[in-house]
This record gives C-alpha cells, sequence and structure tokens, in this order.
C-alpha cells in the first residue's frame, strides 16, 4: 500500500512539475508549449528588448490582485506617429482558462517582429498599421490556472468575489484537488441505480445505461468537498464575474446575464482597458481570442439589432476569407451561437468603433484518431472512444486520467478520474503551432484591409475672374472603409474631414457625378468637407475657390491616417 | 435575547416632537461649491467622530463629491444612501440634503441604529451653472463631448447676448417656423403642429463656428443623473457612451456597492415618486401567461409550447425537486429575457403607503400640496436604478415645485392632453403662480439686432423660476419637507424571532420551531430584490455548542419577509454539551438580532 502511495505521489510530482516547468524564454518565441503568466510576460520583455525601435511595453493597469496587464505596441515610428495609422487591436485570455488564446496573441507579434526584414507583406503592415496586443486580459485567471488546481472550464472569472449561492458568505465551496495532482478532475460512486455503466469496449470510459439495463456508477460532479455544509458541492466558487460581460455596451443586470457584475466596468482590470482603448480612436479592427467551438464571430451578439450594410459587407468579406485558413471555423453572427449582453466585442464595435472578430480557437473534432477526418464521428459514445485513442496515441496520455479510488469525507468511497485540466479546450502542445499561426494569418489579412487612402488633386481650372476650381479624389485600395459603418450611423466619431487652407474657399461640396459635373454644395463652411471614404472605392470632391499661389489641402482621419498636399494655383 | 429596534418607532414619534431648532441662519441663500465644503468640515467636526466625510469621485470639472456619513460612530446596522441634485439643475435639493445632515445630527433618535450616506451634489460641475453670472439651466458636466460631431469641442455655446444675466430664448420670424405667440398669454409660445406658427425658438446665442447651427456644441458635456444603467439610452451624447462612463456616476455606484448596509434610496431632486406613485405594469410581463424557456421547462417538466401562471411554475419545479427552495421571484428572474421596467405590482403597495404617510405628513406641517407636477423619473436616472437593479425601496421626492390652484393633470385623459401640450401647461401655470405672488419668472420678449440672425427678439422663462423657490423660503420649505422625509425611516425593514417552540422528541433529539417577523413596513427585500438577487441574504443561523443537525441547516436563508408577516423556520436538533441554543439574523443590511433558547434538560 505505502509503495503504490508512493508511486502515485512520485506520478502526482511529475505531473505537478510538467505542468510549471519553467522554460527558457527567447525571440524568436517558440510554441510547443503554454506560457504561464510570468513567461508571457518575460516573453513580451524579450520581444520588446529585441525590437526596442519597433515595439514599446505598457502597463495596461493592474489586475483586482494586483497583477500587471500587458499591452505591447507594436509601430514603426519612422513611417509616422501611431494614432496617424490605422490600429489592430489583438488580445486573448479574456477567460483565464482560455490560455492559448494568449499564445496567439504572441505569435502575431513574434511573426511581425521576426519576419519584418524578411517578408514583405509583414514589413508592409508593420509600417502601415499600429497593433496593440494585450495577450493576456485576465492576468490573474491565467496565472490561477496555470497555479491552481482547476477544471479545463475554471479560473475563468475575474477574482472578484460574488456569492453565487446567496448564502451571505463569498467564494466559501470551491473546488477541492481532492488527489493533489493539479487537476480537477470528476467523482463517480458506485451504485447499481446510477445511470451509467463502465463501457464495455474501453473500462476507463462510462456509457449511459439503456432501459432496463442495471446501472453501476453515478456521477458526482467535479472534484470537491461540501466546504460549507449545506449539502451542495463546489456551488460557490472563485467569482463569478465574466470578464467578457461586464462590458458598458448593453450591460444587462447579472439576473439577465450571468456573470455581469455589479455594474458596468467593475473589474478594475477591464476599467483600465476601457481607458486604454478609449485613448486610441484609431483602431478600427479588433480581434479578441477565446477557446472554444471554431469560430469567427461578429457582432451582432442579439438577435433584435442589425449591423449597417457597409460593415456587414466588409466583415463578410474577412469573414469569408478567415474561415479559409482555419479550416473547420464557421463564420457567423453571435447571437446565432448564443444571445450575449455587455461582451467586449461588442463594446469595441459600438463604442469604439471597430471592426471586431472574436476568434473561438479549439476545435474538438481536430482530436481525431482515424483514416478519414471528413467526417466526424457523431455518436458520442464513439467520439468519447475516439477521444481517448487521440489521447493514447497523440496525447501521449496526459490528457486523460485514469479513474482511482478515494476516500470522500462525505461520500465515503469514490474514485477520481477523467479529463485533466489540460485538455479538452486547448490542444495538446504539439498541434500549438499550427493553431496560433493560422489565427495569426487571419490578423494579418485583416491588417492589410485597413484602409489606405491616397489624395489626389486630379483638376485645377481657372474660372471667371479670380476664381478656380479644385477637384480632389480621395481612394482607398483597401476592403475597409475609412471609418466604420456605426461610427457614422451613430456620430461614434467625427468623420474624416478635407478641407482646404490657403485660399477662401468660396463654395464646395462632393461630386456625385464627375461625368455630368453634379456637385452637392456644402452651405455652410465648404472649406471643411466630412467624408468616409468607402472601401475599394472613391470619392470626389469640388472647391471653388479665390485666390492664388499656395494652397494646402488636408486629409484628416480619425482612424485612417492624416494627408496633406500643397499645390500652387 | 432579542435587541430592541430603536429607530423603528422613533421616526413615527417625530412629527409629534417639536422640532429642534435647525440652524436657520445655514439657509439664507442657496450654496456654492465652496461654501458646502466649509459647511461639511463644520459639521464633521463639531460631531465627535459621529460624522464622516467620503471623497467618492471626481467631476471632469475638478470638483469633488464627497459623502457624508452621519452615523460614522455606528457599526453593523443598514443604511439609508440620500443623493441629491443629480442633474446639477436642483440648487434646493442641494439644501435638502445639507438640511437633513444637521436635522439627523440634532434627532439623535434618527441614527440611533441607522446609518445615513448623505450626497448633497451629485453633478457639481452643473451645478455651478446656478452661481454663474449668465444662469442657464443645463445638467451637463465638465466633460468634453463634440456634440455636432464637427472638428472642434465645445466651440459653439450659448452666449448671454442681451447682459441680463440669464439665458433664455430667442425667436425670430420666418415663414416656416414651428412656434406661434400663446393666445393665453403673450410671453409664453406654443408648439405649432401644423408649422405654419410664424416663429422660431433658439437658446441664446450666436452661431460660433460658422456652420448654420446655434449652440448646437457648448461647454460639456453628460448628464451623470441619466448615466446609470437601468433604461440606459445608448448613443445619446448626453447620456455618455455607457453606464458608468462618467466619473460620478461611477463613483456613486461603487459606493454604494461597497456598502451592502444601505438598505434604501432616496433622491433629491426633479422626480418625485412619493407623490406621482409609478404605474403598474402594462405590458411584457404577465405573471398569469408565461410561457417557459427550455431551461424551466426541462427543470419543471412542463411543456414549452403552453402557458402557465408563475404560481402553476413554482409548483411544478418544487414538486419536481423537492429540494429546490424556489419562489415566484425566482421563476421569474429566470424566464426574463430583457430587465424589467416596470415597477412591480408587489411592491407598488409599500409605494402607496408611504406616500399616503408622506403626503399626511407635509400636510400636518401646513405644507401645500397641490403643486406644479414634477418630472417623471428619467431613464438612466439614479431613483429608477437603485429599485430596478439595487432591488431596494427608491424613493425620489421634489421638494418643491409652484402651487396651483387645482391638479388639472389627474385624470387619464387629462394627462394624455397634458402631455400633448407638456411645455405650455406648465409654462401657463408657471405664469399664473408668479404673477399671483408679484414674482417676475419670464424676460419680456425684447427686440435685439442678432449679429447673424438680423432681429431677434430675446425672452422666455428665466432659468430655475420653475424648480428653484426664492431664497427667503428656503428654510421654511426645507423644515416641513424634511422631517416628513425623515420619518420615513421608520418604515425600515425590522425583525423579531417570536413563537419560538423547542418540543422534545426524545433521546435528547428536539423539534426547535421559531418565526422570523418583520415589524417594519417595508418587506424585505423588495420584490424586485427578490428577482434581481441583489439585496444581501437574510441569513438564520442557528448555534450551539456540540449541536447537530438533523433536520435542517445551520445556514438557513429566509428569501422573503413581507412587512408585518413571519416566516417560520423548523429544525429538528440533538443537543450537544451546552444546553443554550443561539438564534441569530446574519444580514448587512438589517439591525440584526439574536435569541437564546434554552434546553430543558
Amino acid at each position: 500500500m505505502k509503495n503504490i502511495l508512493l508511486v502515485l505521489l512520485v506520478m502526482i510530482g511529475h505531473h505537478i512539475m510538467a505542468q510549471n516547468e519553467q522554460h527558457k524564454i527567447e525571440v524568436p518565441l517558440r510554441f510547443d508549449f503554454y506560457y504561464n503568466y510570468d513567461e508571457v510576460t518575460e516573453a513580451l520583455k524579450a520581444l520588446h528588448q529585441a525590437y526596442p525601435k519597433l515595439t514599446s511595453l505598457d502597463v495596461v493597469g493592474q489586475s483586482e490582485e494586483g497583477r500587471d496587464i500587458y499591452a505591447l505596441t507594436i509601430n514603426n515610428e519612422a513611417t509616422g506617429k501611431e494614432s496617424d495609422k490605422p490600429g489592430i487591436y489583438v488580445d486573448g485570455n479574456i477567460h483565464g482558462n482560455e490560455i492559448q488564446a494568449g499564445e496567439v496573441c504572441l505569435y502575431y507579434a513574434n511573426m511581425l517582429l521576426t519576419k519584418y526584414n524578411e517578408n514583405e507583406r509583414i514589413k508592409k503592415v508593420v509600417d502601415k498599421n499600429v497593433h496593440y496586443i494585450v495577450p493576456v486580459v485576465n492576468v490573474d485567471g491565467r496565472a490561477h490556472f496555470f497555479n491552481d488546481a482547476n477544471t479545463m472550464h475554471s479560473s475563468r472569472s475575474l477574482r472578484v468575489p460574488r456569492d453565487d449561492d446567496k448564502d451571505g458568505l463569498l467564494d466559501e465551496d470551491t473546488y477541492d484537488d481532492l488527489d493533489g495532482d493539479g487537476s480537477i478532475c470528476q467523482m463517480r460512486i458506485r451504485d447499481p441505480f446510477g445511470k451509467y455503466k463502465t463501457d464495455p469496449e474501453d473500462e476507463r470510459l462510462m456509457v449511459r445505461v439503456k432501459p432496463g439495463e442495471k446501472g453501476e456508477w453515478t456521477l458526482l460532479g467535479s472534484e470537491g468537498i461540501d466546504n460549507d455544509g449545506d449539502g451542495r458541492f463546489n456551488e460557490d466558487a472563485e467569482g463569478y464575474l465574466d470578464p467578457n460581460r461586464n462590458w458598458g455596451y448593453r450591460w444587462n443586470p447579472n439576473y439577465i446575464e450571468r456573470g455581469s457584475g455589479l455594474y458596468p466596468l467593475s473589474g478594475v482590470g477591464l476599467k483600465a482597458l476601457s481607458e486604454y482603448v478609449m485613448k486610441r480612436p484609431n483602431i478600427i479592427m479588433a480581434f479578441m481570442f477565446h477557446n472554444y467551438g471554431g469560430m469567427w464571430l461578429r457582432g451582432p451578439a442579439v438577435k433584435d439589432e442589425t449591423l449597417a450594410p457597409v460593415d456587414v459587407k466588409l466583415y463578410d468579406y474577412l469573414g469569408q476569407n478567415a474561415e479559409k485558413m482555419t479550416p473547420g471555423y464557421r463564420y457567423m453572427p453571435s447571437w446565432e451561437l448564443y444571445p450575449t449582453t455587455g461582451d467586449y466585442g461588442e463594446f469595441m464595435y459600438n463604442i469604439c468603433g471597430a471592426y471586431t472578430f472574436v476568434g473561438e480557437l479549439f476545435m474538438g473534432s481536430q482530436e481525431t484518431y482515424r483514416k478519414d477526418i471528413t467526417k466526424p464521428e457523431e455518436d458520442r459514445d464513439e467520439s468519447n472512444r475516439e477521444k481517448l485513442k487521440f489521447n493514447d496515441h497523440l496525447g501521449l496520455g496526459e490528457l486523460y486520467k485514469p479513474w482511482v479510488k478515494f476516500n470522500h469525507p462525505q461520500y465515503g468511497e469514490i474514485e477520481i478520474g477523467g479529463w485533466v485540466k489540460m485538455s479538452n479546450r486547448l490542444p495538446h502542445p504539439f498541434m500549438l503551432n499550427d493553431l496560433v499561426h493560422r489565427n495569426a494569418s487571419v490578423i494579418l489579412f485583416a491588417a492589410e484591409q485597413t484602409p489606405e487612402v491616397t489624395m489626389d488633386v486630379f483638376d485645377i481650372q481657372k474660372l471667371d475672374g479670380k476664381l478656380k476650381r479644385v477637384r480632389v479624389r480621395l481612394t482607398n485600395a483597401k476592403g475597409m472603409p475609412s471609418l466604420t459603418g456605426i461610427s457614422v450611423k451613430e456620430k461614434l466619431f467625427p468623420q474624416d474631414q478635407l478641407s482646404i487652407k490657403g485660399a477662401k474657399v468660396i463654395t464646395g461640396g462632393q461630386i456625385t457625378n464627375l461625368l455630368l459635373d453634379d456637385v452637392k454644395y456644402k452651405e455652410y463652411k465648404p472649406e471643411i468637407q466630412f467624408v468616409t471614404v468607402p472601401g475599394f472605392d472613391k470619392k470626389e470632391y469640388e472647391f471653388i475657390v479665390e485666390g492664388s499661389g499656395k494652397i494646402t489641402i488636408e486629409y484628416n482621419s480619425v482612424k485612417a491616417g492624416k494627408l496633406s498636399k500643397t499645390i500652387m494655383l | 435575547m432579542q435587541k430592541h429596534v430603536g429607530f423603528f418607532l422613533a421616526g413615527l414619534m417625530l412629527l409629534s416632537i417639536p422640532i429642534k431648532a435647525q440652524k436657520e441662519e445655514h439657509f439664507k441663500s442657496y450654496h456654492k461649491t465652496s461654501e458646502i465644503t466649509t459647511l461639511l468640515k463644520s459639521i464633521k467636526d463639531q460631531s465627535n467622530g459621529k460624522v464622516k466625510l467620503h471623497n467618492i469621485a471626481t467631476s471632469p470639472g475638478s470638483n469633488q463629491l464627497t459623502v457624508i456619513e452621519v452615523g460614522a460612530d455606528l457599526k453593523n446596522v443598514p443604511a439609508v444612501f440620500v443623493a441629491a441634485n443629480m442633474q446639477g439643475v436642483n440648487p434646493l435639493s442641494t439644501e435638502g440634503a445639507l438640511y437633513l445632515t444637521e436635522y439627523l445630527t440634532a434627532h439623535k433618535e434618527l441614527n440611533k441604529e441607522l446609518k445615513w450616506y448623505i450626497l448633497p451634489v451629485g453633478n457639481p460641475d452643473a451645478a455651478q451653472n446656478f452661481f454663474a453670472v449668465s444662469k442657464i439651466k443645463s445638467p451637463k458636466n465638465a466633460f468634453a463631448v463634440n456634440d455636432d460631431m464637427d472638428e472642434q469641442t465645445n466651440e459653439d455655446g450659448v452666449e448671454d447676448l442681451n447682459g441680463d444675466g440669464f439665458i433664455t430664448m430667442m425667436r425670430v420670424k420666418k415663414p416656416d417656423g414651428e412656434y406661434s405667440i400663446s393666445k393665453t398669454d403673450s410671453l409664453l409660445m406654443t408648439k405649432d403642429e401644423d408649422g405654419d406658427g410664424g416663429w422660431t425658438l433658439y437658446s441664446e446665442g450666436t452661431d460660433n463656428d460658422g456652420d448654420g447651427l446655434f449652440n448646437e456644441d457648448g461647454l460639456g458635456g453628460i448628464n451623470p443623473g441619466i448615466n446609470f444603467p437601468h433604461a440606459f439610452k445608448y448613443f445619446d451624447k448626453v447620456s455618455g457612451l455607457w453606464p458608468g462612463y462618467a466619473s460620478e456616476t461611477y463613483g456613486i455606484m461603487k459606493f454604494i456597492y461597497d456598502h451592502p448596509e444601505i438598505n434604501m434610496c432616496i433622491t433629491l431632486g426633479e422626480s418625485s415618486l412619493l407623490t406621482n406613485i409609478p404605474e403598474p405594469g402594462k405590458g411584457g410581463f404577465d405573471p398569469e401567461k408565461v410561457k417557459l424557456n427550455s431551461r424551466i421547462a426541462r427543470i419543471s417538466g412542463l411543456s414549452p409550447q403552453q402557458t402557465y401562471s408563475v404560481k402553476e411554475v413554482v409548483k411544478a419545479i418544487s414538486d419536481a425537486h423537492p429540494e429546490y427552495d424556489i419562489e415566484e421571484s425566482d421563476v421569474v428572474g429566470m424566464l426574463m429575457e430583457k430587465a424589467l421596467t416596470d415597477f412591480q405590482k408587489q411592491d407598488l403597495s409599500f409605494y402607496k403607503d408611504l406616500s399616503k404617510k408622506y403626503q399626511t405628513n407635509l400636510k400636518k406641517q401646513g405644507y401645500q400640496t397641490k403643486r406644479i407636477k414634477p418630472e417623471d423619473p428619467l431613464n438612466g436616472s439614479i431613483e429608477l436604478w437603485a429599485y430596478f437593479q439595487l432591488g431596494v425601496p427608491s424613493l425620489s421626492v421634489n421638494l418643491w415645485t409652484p402651487e396651483i390652484k387645482s391638479d388639472t393633470t389627474k385624470t387619464k385623459k387629462d394627462k394624455v392632453e397634458a402631455t400633448k401640450k407638456a411645455k405650455p401647461g406648465k409654462e401657463e401655470q408657471l405664469l399664473e403662480y408668479y404673477k399671483n405672488t408679484n414674482q417676475k419668472a419670464f424676460v419680456d420678449w425684447q427686440v435685439y439686432n442678432h449679429p447673424q440672425l438680423g432681429e431677434v427678439e430675446i425672452g422666455g422663462l428665466i432659468p430655475f423660476m420653475d424648480n428653484t423657490p426664492v431664497e427667503d423660503s428656503i428654510a421654511s420649505i426645507l423644515a416641513k419637507q424634511i422631517p416628513a422625509l425623515a420619518s420615513i425611516c421608520s418604515e425600515l425593514p425590522a425583525f423579531k424571532f417570536v413563537g419560538t417552540k423547542l418540543s422534545p422528541l426524545g433521546g435528547g433529539v428536539y423539534r426547535l420551531e421559531t418565526y422570523l417577523e418583520n415589524i417594519g413596513n417595508l418587506p424585505y427585500p423588495t420584490y424586485m430584490g427578490q428577482i434581481n438577487q441583489q439585496p444581501a441574504p437574510l441569513m438564520v443561523t442557528l448555534k450551539g455548542d456540540g449541536l447537530s443537525i438533523i433536520e435542517g441547516k445551520e445556514r438557513v436563508r429566509v428569501k422573503s419577509v413581507q412587512s408585518h408577516h413571519a416566516q417560520k423556520l423548523v429544525w429538528v436538533i440533538k443537543a450537544g454539551k451546552s444546553d443554550v441554543l443561539k438564534l441569530a439574523t446574519s444580514c448587512p443590511a438589517i439591525v440584526n438580532i439574536e435569541q437564546e433558547v434554552k434546553i430543558e434538560k
């Protein structure tokens, strides 16, 4: 007995060591392991140190437990100020357990920096755009996910205690790592009336009993004890304040949206992050990574909202391309998955006026043990068996823990086993490189589609007397308009301004038909025209000016940069 | 041992006690920000530690939001939060909050077992407009907002063109003007539905930025008074970008949630839930006819295709899952897909009750209650938020509007008519009041040569004349209003154990039965509070040395106790070493009580 215990302890010790193994962090970064919170920080510092001219590293704010939330900015100052460039915002790990989302961010940063001098596509987006990268939003959640015993779903919340079971106590009945293996697995108890029996094909699994069959097991839920003696198990674990329901757009109280928190942005780290993004109105494209289902989700997040057609058009263009770069992912409005309110993506789109994709990374269907991967197994029991074979043959047996007897203080003799925390929502590290590269490639593609506006003075004509006609064309070579449809519709930002300085503007306006010389003149202040330049399109303006010599024509956009041209009249 | 709940009766007694002399000299004029700071400091310094000041936020205009804690020496007692002047346009509400502070320090019975948190100015930036050289009634704080979404911010505000110290209106003759001169009085303008009124109205000022619009982007701002998360209006510049965007609002919410002892919220300002009781909901949710979502259908075993009453659903869930302790409000909460916006019928009864008491109190004080109807609570306001999201009784009080001879907006039909002509109706009432009291409330329309519009006339209602009485009457109004309002605190829920009985069952096993009775006039929590589950749970604990509980739990949640009702609690226990059992309540929002039960062995 003693020997068995010793072997078990050694095994457990080894397992914990494997999880908390310290990795050497060097640039270029490796993506064959998961970075814990400290290692993410170290990796960001290493990238900044290696590329000081292209990066800056900021602390956005602190979490509830005082950890720093970092943002790495990638911008080539030599090609312009960051505020004058279309901003790409990328974050991950807002849910503490969804750790590979952080790796996608790190990979994207690593790719942009290490390939800057080697790859023309990369060089172009680094020079043209500014990239704001926040690999870990829920820093406490990530730290605890690595450091503590967890299920694959726990350590998701912000560390704001909540009385989930309404007994006047906070977070008093959380999971317990009864066998000390660093994972919260499942508990089962022998029960002839149970709804499950051992799977005849693999004794590690269970299958539901059919009507009339004798049961063998009752499932008791996740590993733990009834800490507060209320007859329930693990019902008041950490939080729950869902960091992706606590944002200000269409925030709802907890009885409508579970985990929304007491009021919008009550999470201190989230509040700091909201201030960080609000100070960067040039952000026009955002990616937020999560870890379940294989999806590219866009707004609206509720059924009763509709997006401006111009925004849907752009989303479709990006989303349909993204689907091809990440086979199996589905591009869709997020309410079709399920409606949500108070989420960050909707805040980013509706308040910050940025196109936003939520990337759901993990696909269980990719954990295959079969010849033909085009037809996923639909039978639940067969699918479980396949998953276990994947674990045995490709996951090196690290994803599943065989059932072991345990003397539970409240239930008596039970067994503990099942999928470990690093399974089911997280790809085995051998699959990580593929995942991060494909998803980072989608960000790159979207960055390339941010507005690229050029300005041409294509016609200067002398009219009667001192009057001259100046015609200006703004052309957008890329698919994304210079301002999102929602920004224009809801007046989130001023539209781009096309203005003339150095001469008196008698009148001016948009040319509605160049061939017919139709112009819609602006009644007041014709020297400033408000414009949004559509994607893959142009807009033309005419100014009738009085004067001669040098005049300056300026284009000034919140999200699409600034242009200036001086001409002689 | 039963603890006494002293404050319960104190308020009721107050009205019969001669009111102690208020420091009348403090209420001879409206207080400016710096004067409030001085007054609060002096109240605090003289309080022997019973008054504490909390700076809970800083406005964009660098003004502090200060909460006065009256009863700072008290621990483990419930509290009332009083928010005044949230929109910054109601100077009398600030005076009311200051008066209340002094009143409470002079009437210790009111804070014997009750704490008060009083915020005299919720919107200090806007509150300064009252004292400005050119008075303007605007709820905007100093946060820079580009209202017209042009290339500049705050570039086109109002101006006092005629230099009379007020920002009033300009009227200009225009063929397509929507306004005409009122037939009732030439001082008033009436909106003409047909659009052939001949006059256009502007606020007083010029088109500073030459964009053809007048005063469309003045200084500020956001109105923190409508920046709360209930029924918040998105994409509206004055509401803010999201609820809690204004530092004032965020600071207030944080403070309130950091103090779970707050069990009532009183708003002093424009609306009056105490005199204009909300009407029961007309649509949206019918508890007699609910359709189940898949989750509830699964739990209850009922069909998602049929409709049921909430009562039927509760019964079905209780039958299917005897282990669940479920109530009607739990089901309502589970069924909701959108936040409730109707005051719950179950709560309206206490609103009616409090309203009646408050108005009776006012009449006793000799306060004329026939007045111009106060504004309805605004979406995004603190008073609606406190009811719908905090789940506490939320009372709002408008301390003064001009008197009227009779309330013309009582019947439903009249109300519809009044809504149609809301402004003229109110202005006519104002005009009548000020004529009768020989005061000037309107600037006579005078011709003015406007640099852009040419000949215009400037005139109209003087800012604040509709909600701010002359300084001479501040003290006398508050001397009537504040005691009437303060007495409401006596209505807070309070508890005692009654009918406690210990019956031996043999072999050292006993059955313990008790009733937890709410002897206050308000439920705990409100029905809305039961639905949103926000108020702190009311727990009853049973303890005893070596005690083992055979049936029941050591900590039991009492889901709701209506006023003057009781909840029965039962345990089966096996006595331990001690022959004394201790029953106690545990809840930060009430005065907790204990009772010892002796086991006769």
